[in-house]
């Protein structure tokens, strides 16, 4: 019966609306979670206060139970859905950058949005500068293109790669993230 | 459930995120994402000054297929809601305040010239990625896409090493 807009030929304005209620829970978990302050995501790198790990792999675990068990019962059809390609060498380069570009701007691109939106000047310049990166990507296209393409291995998942079923991948992600609060926990309260 | 500066607990919060995802694959067969929405605005703009141009262009060209607007796109929706989302739970919480974040030991100037910086290598980085926090290690994450763990790896890497030579940005 799933993914819904993509098996049931529903009107578009039903698709635009629907995608934009999505995108203000989105923001409202965004900005309750506090992630709208530089200092709060920031902390993540300096050890003071980890609410963007805990955030984030508690999503990642929740989303990844979620999606693989509709998956399994048939809820979702795994043909249907989108899963990212694979680069390794361009998405290792990706995250790489990524972190210099966050700790330089405070921000990543989903937060500066919040955090423009509730009136940091910031962040507004942080889009300003991620909109002239975005045009410098594509107009250098042909001088990195090599490195973008680097490593293709198509649409894999860690289940593929190392060969074990997902529940056993996700198994290991719960025992890592419960690993992981116990120590941040402990680490915060120091 | 709220801390004293009025933010949700963030294993609430994490929880909250990864069943938003879960209803969000649900409905549309995808994830969440973020940065896609900015390369979608420089290639509209670009489509209106340089039509024929953008639409043979080697990396753009991918978003005129459709026929449609690159703006037509459930990355760009989402990323209005967003805003509005946002914006409205700031006003409810008493965030909403024009002002310029950094540390303490930083002035404006300095934070507004790295936050441009920021800006542009972490939209380069988005797209050697093929998405950010959100599509990447959010979405590709619990997918369990593999690029998309190695991506987090990246990540995790360099910025704990680049907060050390930026402190007087932070802290």
């Amino acid at each position: 019966m799933g993914p819904v807009f993509k098996i049931f030929a529903l009107p578009h304005w039903l698709y635009i609306t629907s995608a934009i209620v999505t995108g203000v829970f989105f923001g409202a978990i965004l900005t309750v979670s506090g992630f709208i302050s530089t200092r709060k995501l920031t902390g993540v790198f300096y050890f003071d206060d980890f609410a963007v790990l805990k955030v984030l792999f508690t999503g990642i675990v929740v989303g990844s139970i979620g999606i693989y068990l509709l998956g399994d019962l048939g809820t979702i059809n795994f043909q249907k859905i989108y899963i990212s390609k694979t680069f390794w060498v361009s998405q290792l380069v990706g995250g790489l950058l990524f972190g210099i570009g966050f700790m330089l701007s405070g921000y990543c691109p989903g937060t500066s949005i919040v955090s423009a939106a509730v009136g940091s000047i910031d962040a507004l310049v942080v889009i300003v500068g991620m909109l002239a990166g975005m045009l410098l990507f594509g107009l250098g296209y042909n001088l990195w293109k090599g490195i973008y393409l680097a490593g293709e291995s198509g649409r894999i998942t860690l289940s593929q790669v190392l060969g074990i079923n997902h529940w056993v991948i996700i198994g290991l992600l719960v025992v890592i993230a419960v690993f992981m609060y116990i120590h941040v926990e402990m680490f915060e309260k120091k | 459930m709220f801390d004293k500066e009025n933010f949700l607990n963030p294993y609430i919060g994490g929880i909250l995120l990864g069943l938003l995802l879960v209803l969000t694959f649900f409905l549309f067969g995808r994830g969440l994402g973020a940065s896609g929405t900015f390369d979608r605005l420089v290639a509209f703009f670009l489509g209106i000054l340089a039509p024929s141009w953008i639409k043979a262009h080697p990396y753009w060209q991918k978003y005129f297929h459709s026929g449609h607007t690159p703006l037509n796109n459930f990355l760009v929706f989402l990323a209005i809601g967003v805003a509005i989302g946002g914006f409205f739970t700031g006003k409810i919480m008493g965030k909403t305040q024009v002002q310029v974040q950094k540390g303490p030991r930083a002035t404006s100037r300095e934070r507004l010239i790295w936050a441009f910086i920021g800006g542009i290598i972490m939209a380069l980085a988005t797209r050697f990625a093929r998405g950010c926090t959100s599509g990447q290690a959010l979405t590709g994450g619990a997918t369990l896409a593999a690029g998309s763990w190695l991506f987090m790896m990246g990540f995790f890497i360099s910025g704990p090493l680049v907060a050390l030579l930026v402190r007087k940005l932070w802290r």
